[in-house]
């Protein structure tokens, strides 16, 4: 026994205080330390197997009413995918997808409902009125949009606005940022995001993403945490496309047209640049214009590309097609003197009457495009037959689409042989009797620009670092033929009916036409309504461009013959987009004349 | 033999917070991430919502409208051409087979 009382056995025992103070000793032997032990180990085993069977039924089978709390502590969010962006042939942004905020009411965050409308509405610059009758439409709702997209100035005012019921959220708009510019050509898309017209609608597989999911661990105040394994199915964006069309080039045709529209009054127009070598269209300009923002605030027949969608009778710009193809079959020879009649009439072989709307008397078969004359077409013609004719027509890509892909394209009208009049043969050569597209027209025209080589245009670019070679086209006249008539066209512009297109700068060649409209109802013509055209190339000898103006029912108390009401727009697109491109020019221009100007300020 | 099973207990213990810890940094990565990702989300938005301002401000109407605001003249970038020597349309001959 120790000093303090205890009781000590042998060396492994430890003193043990009983009740009272008085220590006894603990059975140390190994028998019981291994049963203690023992019983320790299953004890902590059992409970570790007890918590681990719980946290499987957790993970696996919880209870209701911790599968409701766990399941409540998860969001799901759908990840927005970017539809691809319209680009134009340098980069230029024409359509592109962007988040907007819309800005809703929720009534029930709402503190001082009396004076909500009139806070809301004066901050942000909406009529209070509009407020409390959209929250008055709906009074059970807790989402009562107001705005479907704030513009920066409002999203900068709410900001400030410490008004508890307002609230925005993100969604995805297709925004174009030129406006109105290639508008029919670019279409527009949907609230479900769908392209619904134009290129938005052709190249819908290529634009459109794909919407992505992700499902958030959220704590308890709904903050995200984290994402697990499997909860994530990334979105995916659309194809950027890039077009042929040039954006400034767009806008010097479309100025132009409206120009010319405006000038005389005319109904609408139409206005394409191509480059005829690869048939890349540059720009595709339609008047009235309209913005794919707003496409439902204008009528269908707006929205239409009627490069494309519409046909009309070419008149006398038809004229070059057919010229060039009977003197490559020989019919006349360029320097041959056809009499046109001293009295500008004529009676066909058929007995039709044609009148020119001038007397010309004999002149060469040159002077016959020259002068646009309906007699010496038609006097030709009759010696090349209904047959070649129609052959030419059709290997000049008349009758049909040209494969530019573009919606709503369609073929015009070639009658087939069996359906021509004893007329058809005179009409044909003089623009009648046939339908085209402007698109037709144009492309045509660019096969004698070329050199003699039809080629399919097309709105995506052909020539770059990432594309193919242009397609080779189908050659529809001999190279010689087509220089040819070029410089025929040449002498149009400088002695014949197009000389209001006569540039300084830049040599052009062209055709004017004045096509009267049919009248589908009771046949003929009408006396007072046109299409006054002009298509045109330059520079003469090196043709970079093709330009075509096609305006459709002009006042004629103003003006109505094409070389007159299409040539200057012509013209000015031509010597603008010339100088835009860096062609040099025949003279210097003056930086003060508005032309250069304008183009260099573009 | 306690000595054992005290030496037991704390590696199991040890092990156990590893485990916890570990799991910790894989949550608190998992978190990090999670936040990098909804930044890059709205670092991505925000950069389309710039793309488009820009475009809006460098069409060609604004340019147009920018520089006669300020008043800049501009030239044109073309000369004249040099004079050619040769004509510039190609004289052919007017004898075509018939």
């Amino acid at each position: 026994m120790s000093d303090d009382g205890h009781l000590y056995t042998e060396a492994n025992s430890q003193p043990v205080l009983r009740p009272g103070g008085v220590p006894t000793q603990v059975d140390r032997s190994p028998a019981r330390v291994l049963l203690v032990g023992r019983v320790m180990i299953i004890l902590v085993t059992v409970v570790l197997l007890i918590l681990l069977g719980r946290v499987v039924q957790l993970q696996t089978y919880p209870q209701e009413r911790l599968a409701s709390k766990l399941g409540s502590q998860q969001s799901t969010r759908h990840l927005q995918g970017r539809r691809g962006t319209i680009l134009d042939r340098n980069g230029r942004v024409l359509a592109t997808t962007r988040i907007a905020k819309r800005l809703f009411v929720d009534p029930v965050l709402i503190v001082d409902r009396s004076s909500f409308s009139e806070k809301a509405g004066y901050g942000l610059g909406y009529d209070p009125v509009v407020i409390e009758l959209a929250m008055a439409a709906r009074p059970k709702s807790r989402y009562i949009v107001l705005d479907r997209r704030m513009n920066d100035q409002r999203t900068e005012l709410l900001k400030n606005l410490d008004l508890p019921g307002l609230a925005t959220d993100p969604v995805l708009v297709r925004d174009y940022p030129q406006g109105p510019l290639a508008g029919q050509l670019i279409g527009f898309v949907g609230a479900e995001g769908k392209g619904l017209a134009g290129l938005e609608q052709v190249y819908e597989k290529q634009i459109a993403a794909t919407v992505g999911r992700v499902s958030y661990q959220r704590d308890a105040r709904g903050r995200a945490l984290w994402v697990e394994a499997g909860n994530y199915q990334k979105q995916t964006d659309g194809q950027n496309l890039r077009l042929s069309i040039d954006t400034v080039i767009q806008s010097i045709a479309e100025a132009s047209l409206a120009e010319a529209v405006e000038k005389y009054h005319a109904e609408a127009g139409q206005l394409v640049v191509m480059d005829p070598f690869t048939g890349e269209v540059l720009a595709m300009a339609n008047y009235p214009a309209f913005d794919p923002a707003t496409f439902n605030k204008v009528e269908p027949q707006v929205r239409r590309n009627r490069v494309v969608t519409d046909i009309f009778e070419p008149g006398s710009i038809f004229k070059p097609i057919i010229w060039s193809a009977m003197t490559q079959l020989g019919a006349a020879d360029p320097n041959e003197m056809i009499d046109t009649t001293s009295t500008g009439v004529h009676r066909t072989s058929k007995g039709r009457r044609l009148h020119d709307a001038k007397p010309h008397g004999r002149i060469t078969w040159d002077e016959v495009l020259i002068y646009s004359s309906n007699i010496g077409m038609s006097i030709v013609a009759e010696r090349v037959g209904a047959e070649k004719l129609h052959e030419a027509m059709v290997r000049f890509g008349f009758g049909k689409p040209t494969g530019s892909g573009l919606p709503g394209e369609i073929g015009g009208v070639v009658h087939p042989l069996k359906k021509w009049t004893h007329y058809s043969v005179t009409s044909v050569p003089m623009g009648q009797e046939v339908s085209v597209t402007p698109l037709q027209m144009v492309r045509a025209f660019s096969a004698i620009a070329n050199g003699g080589m039809l080629r399919t245009p097309t709105v995506l670019p052909v020539l770059g670092p990432a594309s193919t070679p242009p397609p080779l086209g189908v050659r529809v006249l001999d190279q010689r033929v087509a220089d040819y008539t070029r410089s025929v066209l040449r002498r149009q512009v400088t002695e014949g009916g197009g000389k209001k297109a006569n540039s300084e700068l830049y040599d052009l060649f062209g055709k004017t036409g004045t096509a009267q409209l049919p009248n589908l109802k009771q046949g003929g013509y009408y006396q007072d309504q046109y299409v006054s055209s002009f298509i045109a190339g330059a520079p003469a000898d090196a043709p970079r461009l093709v330009v075509g103006c096609f305006i459709h029912r002009p006042d004629k108390s103003i003006g109505h013959y094409g070389g007159v009401v299409s040539a200057p727009a012509v013209r000015q697109v031509m010597e603008q987009s010339l100088m835009y491109l860096g062609v040099p020019t025949n003279v210097d221009p003056d930086p003060q004349a508005g032309s250069g100007h304008m183009a260099m300020n573009r | 033999m306690f000595a054992k099973l005290l030496t037991a207990l704390v590696l199991a213990v040890v092990m156990g917070s590893a485990v916890f810890n570990l799991r910790q940094q894989r949550l608190e990565l998992m978190h990090e991430i999670t936040g990098l990702h909804r930044q890059m989300n709205r670092d991505s938005q925000a950069t389309w919502d710039t793309q488009v301002r820009i475009a809006k401000r460098t069409g060609p109407e604004a340019l147009h409208e920018a520089l006669a605001r300020v008043g800049l003249e501009m030239e044109p970038a073309v000369s004249q051409a040099e004079v050619q020597d040769e004509p510039p349309m190609p004289l052919v001959d007017a004898n075509y087979e018939r």
